[in-house]
């Protein structure tokens, strides 16, 4: 009872503002005086829990991503993407989307791949046609491939939280990021069939497309070697996923200051300071949210949740989807490093019950909170999208409906009903999870 | 109060340079240690003992700095959903109020832990480091998000009193 | 009268030996304390990691603990991964049974942190799991060219090298992946029994050098050892005695049955020699044990050596 108490504190101060991490102390705080716990221990628990090398992951893709973005990398990955599919009715947007597949490909995070790709498609868009709603909505949905293509903050939390190999977990969502990435292409082209406004870019013949091609992949190549980079050197044994991180910094610094020229002085320093900040935010929420985890296993909450759950249904699929539910509603009222930190603890013994492996719920959680991000309330990429594109909210709905009818719900329901989509890779790499 | 300002900047000053060198100290000491096996087939036993300290320095001073800046995540429903500025404001100053208070309560806390840290005198594994060098930041970064949190509830008491006499601040 | 409730914090899953013993000792404490004991066993790590449950335990925060022994706060309680404190599981059960030097040494210098050690929970030998096999392995000292990666404790990395290999620290989430990617070609560290359940896909070989002993300590707080009635105290001390003694039996029954499941599994086991093992112990005792003298401070070192001079003279 406590505990569902504990809940609701959490969920009033999330409503009214409070910040996430003293949400998470609210609640804390209310079990510990009213179910009395002594508070000496809360503090160098969430601290014992954080001092892992294995973590230092999180901020140095952070400050990666940064270096990425000051460095004018993102153009070059466009220029190339768009050589192959741009020429399609609808291409631009098709390019957008892969954009951001690849762009994820050297980043952890959605929101560095909605800014970085979003400031070169945004004006493209525009230009090609498509109304600005659209294109905001577009960018939006598709930067969420940030997170699902390795690497990925929110699945070195996952792993980590949830006892499993960050290798295992990256490789977990891939296949499901592929086929998010074709349902919205899919989705973008039947939206835009019917809108005469849209330019079509001018057909090329193969000499001139093997001139570009030899042009741009060139240009492209020191971007492109990056995710080679980081995930064949976890792979190839040269190094931890953690130092395959600080190798995608180190890699990121000579290319952003003297190949693509981008960086400078200023703007690196800018950079650090501004991950060294964004990974404060998250890395205070991860320690308020292991304290307040703690207090909600000794008070029993994933039990009373499971019994909650399995006393509506008995069967496995219903209380699957209603897992699901759960964590749409989570993902409603939280961004995404907050939700995975809130619902793994509480949500994966209640999965591993229900015979679902770790790795495939690594897909379950990254696809569920990864569209989190772009459901309101709490729609964080959803408004950058909308500011950087000038777009209004209200004229990003509607496409964006549509796109998690019909690209993120099914794509959903595939990770959670079809356990191979998740496992397939994982199993094929590793040798795991099947 | 022209102290209380040069004081603050200086201190702002000192957190950007703390969270920038530590970042990068973070990056070098993660790729040294590849850098070092990898190529010269040598292992830096303790190094991660060090990289925790950088680490928690980092993640507080981090976001403390964010705190300054109003860089915290927060949902904001309500604000963005309630028209009626009083009501808005009100809601606003009562979360934080919520944030002050508890980031007051955390700091008393860290000061405990930090306290206990120095009896107990604990050591790092392999290169007895005390522990007190990582647990300070814990105590630091709540001190410090309760200063600039306690300046946010004064700035939106100022904004609810002025909504009330029917001047808006937007 | 209320009942006490004791919060048991455990490092394993649901289903291992060790959370077995927890869950048992539960119940069989329950029983017999006709309901004025409550023990709710955390598996897992749930409560934290060892480090922090042996913390908690030192402040009151946490009841009991069936956990490893970390040196945080004394470097002197490394003292019980010493190597080579015993060749066999005969000598295992004179090494880490209530009476004998090493018991009576951590019983005291975990007193000091105001806990009160109850028994020793053996899990077995520590061997080495490897990818790749060099051709040397019986010889104690001679170079191996093997990059093994050990626990982050001196006396580790010390016998480890001494013993001839190049020595690389991975933290223990990752070594899985460090071994089979290939940074690091094995490890020290862990039981047969740990390195068929974690480590069999993945390691060629398995080494039975019966290095040093994989033991867990079980932990009640003075906090609640003071809340609880000399008549609950003694429940509570004979039943954890009693599993901790039946884990030395069961650990050599599982050191054997997971060598053979390993060798079903395809790993090759090799087994060292009694007179390659009696080199390795010599080895240890004459030339590491010294090396560790700083760590765990001269009286200690100097003390040890001495009683298993004795002993040796004895035999
Ligand atoms: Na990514
Ligand atoms: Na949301």
């Amino acid at each position: 009872m406590l505990s569902v108490i504990a809940l609701c504190i959490l969920v009033a101060t999330l409503i009214i503002g409070v910040p996430v991490p003293f949400a998470f102390l609210a609640s804390t705080t209310f079990l510990m005086f009213f179910a009395d716990y002594d508070p000496s221990f809360l503090l160098p628990f969430g601290f014992s829990r954080m001092s892992n090398s294995v973590l230092l992951a999180i901020p140095l893709f952070i400050i990666a991503g940064g270096l990425i973005n000051r460095g004018h990398i993102g153009d070059k990955l466009v220029d190339f993407v768009d050589l192959f599919v741009g020429r399609l009715k609808g291409g631009i947007g098709v390019v957008t989307v892969i954009s951001c597949a690849v762009f994820g490909s050297i980043t952890g995070s959605a929101a560095a791949t909605l800014s970085g790709i979003g400031a070169i498609m945004f004006p493209k868009l525009k230009k090609a046609g498509y109304p600005q709603g659209h294109s905001a909505a577009l960018i939006a949905n598709a930067s969420v491939l940030g997170l699902l293509i390795p690497p990925s903050a929110i699945m070195i939390l996952y792993a980590w939280i949830g006892n499993q190999s960050v290798l295992a977990a990256f490789l977990a969502t891939v296949v499901p990021g592929i086929i998010l990435a074709v349902l919205l292409c899919a989705v973008n082209v039947i939206l835009v069939r019917n809108n005469k406004n849209l330019v079509l870019e001018d057909p090329i013949d193969l000499k001139t497309f093997q001139k570009l091609f030899i042009k741009r992949s060139a240009k492209a190549m020191p971007a492109l070697v990056m995710p080679f980079l980081i995930l064949g050197g976890i792979y190839g044994g040269v190094v931890t996923p953690t130092e395959a991180a600080a190798l995608g910094v180190l890699y990121a610094i000579p290319v952003g200051f003297w190949v693509y020229r981008g960086l400078t002085i200023r703007s690196f320093l800018q950079a650090i300071l501004d991950a060294a900040v964004t990974t404060g935010v998250i890395m205070v929420m991860l320690y308020t949210v292991m304290i307040l985890s703690r207090l909600y296993i000794m008070e029993d909450l994933p039990g009373t949740i499971m019994a909650f759950l399995t006393s509506v249904s008995d069967n496995p699929i219903l209380i699957l989807l209603m897992i699901n539910v759960f964590m749409i509603i989570i993902g409603m009222l939280m961004d995404d490093a907050s939700a995975v930190l809130l619902a793994t603890p509480i949500l994966l013994p209640l999965a591993v019950e229900l015979g679902v492996s770790p790795i495939q719920f690594a897909a379950i959680v990254g696809v569920n909170l990864g569209m989190g991000n772009i459901t309101p309330p709490t729609a964080p990429l959803l408004y950058l999208g909308g500011q950087l594109g000038g777009a209004k909210i209200n004229q990003m709905m509607k496409p964006t409906l549509c796109m998690i009818a019909f690209a993120w719900l099914p794509t959903l329901l595939i990770v959670t009903y079809v356990p191979q989509v998740s496992l397939w890779l994982p199993n094929l790499v590793l040798g795991i999870g099947g | 109060m022209g102290a209380i300002k040069l004081i603050s900047n200086k201190i702002l000053t000192l957190q950007e340079i703390l969270a920038v060198l530590c970042s990068i100290f973070i990056v070098l000491g993660v790729g040294s240690g590849a850098f070092f096996r990898y190529v010269l087939g040598v292992s830096f036993h303790g190094l991660e003992e060090l990289l925790v300290i950088g680490s928690f320095w980092m993640y507080f001073i981090g976001a403390s700095y964010a705190s300054h800046k109003g860089k915290h995540i927060s949902a904001e429903v309500f604000s963005v959903y309630c028209s009626n500025p009083i009501l808005r404001y009100s809601v606003s100053v009562l979360a934080n109020f919520i944030t002050v208070s508890l980031s007051v309560l955390y700091t008393y806390y860290g000061w405990e832990f930090l306290m206990w840290s120095f009896d107990a005198d604990g050591k790092t594994s392999r290169l007895q480091i005390p522990l007190v060098f990582g647990h300070s930041a814990v105590f630091v970064g709540f001190f410090l998000m309760s200063c600039y949190f306690f300046n946010d509830l004064m700035g939106g008491m100022k904004k609810l009193k002025a909504a009330y006499y029917g001047k808006p601040t937007e | 009268a209320e009942s006490v409730r004791i919060n048991f914090a455990g490092m394993f899953s649901p289903g291992h030996p060790v959370t077995n013993a927890q869950m048992n000792f539960k119940k069989e404490v329950e029983e017999a304390t006709e309901g004025r004991v409550k023990v709710r066993v955390f598996p897992a790590n749930q409560l934290g990691d060892y480090t922090q449950v042996f913390e908690e335990l030192s402040r009151g925060t946490m009841d009991m603990g069936l956990i490893n022994i970390p040196s945080q706060f004394d470097p002197r309680l490394e003292v019980m991964y010493l190597h080579y404190l015993a060749t066999n599981y005969a000598e295992v059960r004179e090494t880490y049974s209530p009476g004998s030097y090493l018991f009576t040494t951590m019983e005291g210098l975990i007193s000091e942190q105001k806990i009160k050690l109850l028994g020793f929970e053996v899990d077995g030998f520590g061997g080495f799991g490897l990818t790749k096999l060099p051709e040397n392995i019986g010889n104690a000292g001679s170079s191996k060219n093997i990059l093994l990666r050990v626990p982050p404790m001196d006396i580790f990395k010390t016998a480890a090298e001494d013993q001839g290999f190049q020595t690389v620290s991975v933290p223990f989430a990752e070594l899985y992946t460090s071994l089979q990617t290939g940074v690091a070609d094995g490890w020290s560290g862990g039981s047969s029994t740990l390195n068929y359940l974690q480590f069999r896909d993945v390691i060629k070989y398995f080494v039975v050098s019966n290095n040093f002993i994989d033991a867990y300590g079980w932990l009640a707080s003075d906090k609640l050892w003071k809340k609880l009635s000399a008549k609950d105290r003694h429940i509570i001390q004979e039943i954890a005695l009693k599993y901790a003694s039946q884990s030395i039996d069961v650990a050599e029954e599982n050191d054997l049955k997971h060598q053979k499941l390993l060798k079903d599994k395809g790993v090759t086991v090799i087994k060292l020699s009694d007179e390659e093992l009696q080199l390795w112990a010599k080895q240890a005792r004459e030339e590491t044990w010294p090396k560790l003298r700083s760590r765990l401070t001269p009286e200690l070192i100097d003390s040890i050596q001495k009683a298993y001079q004795a002993k040796t003279v004895e035999n």
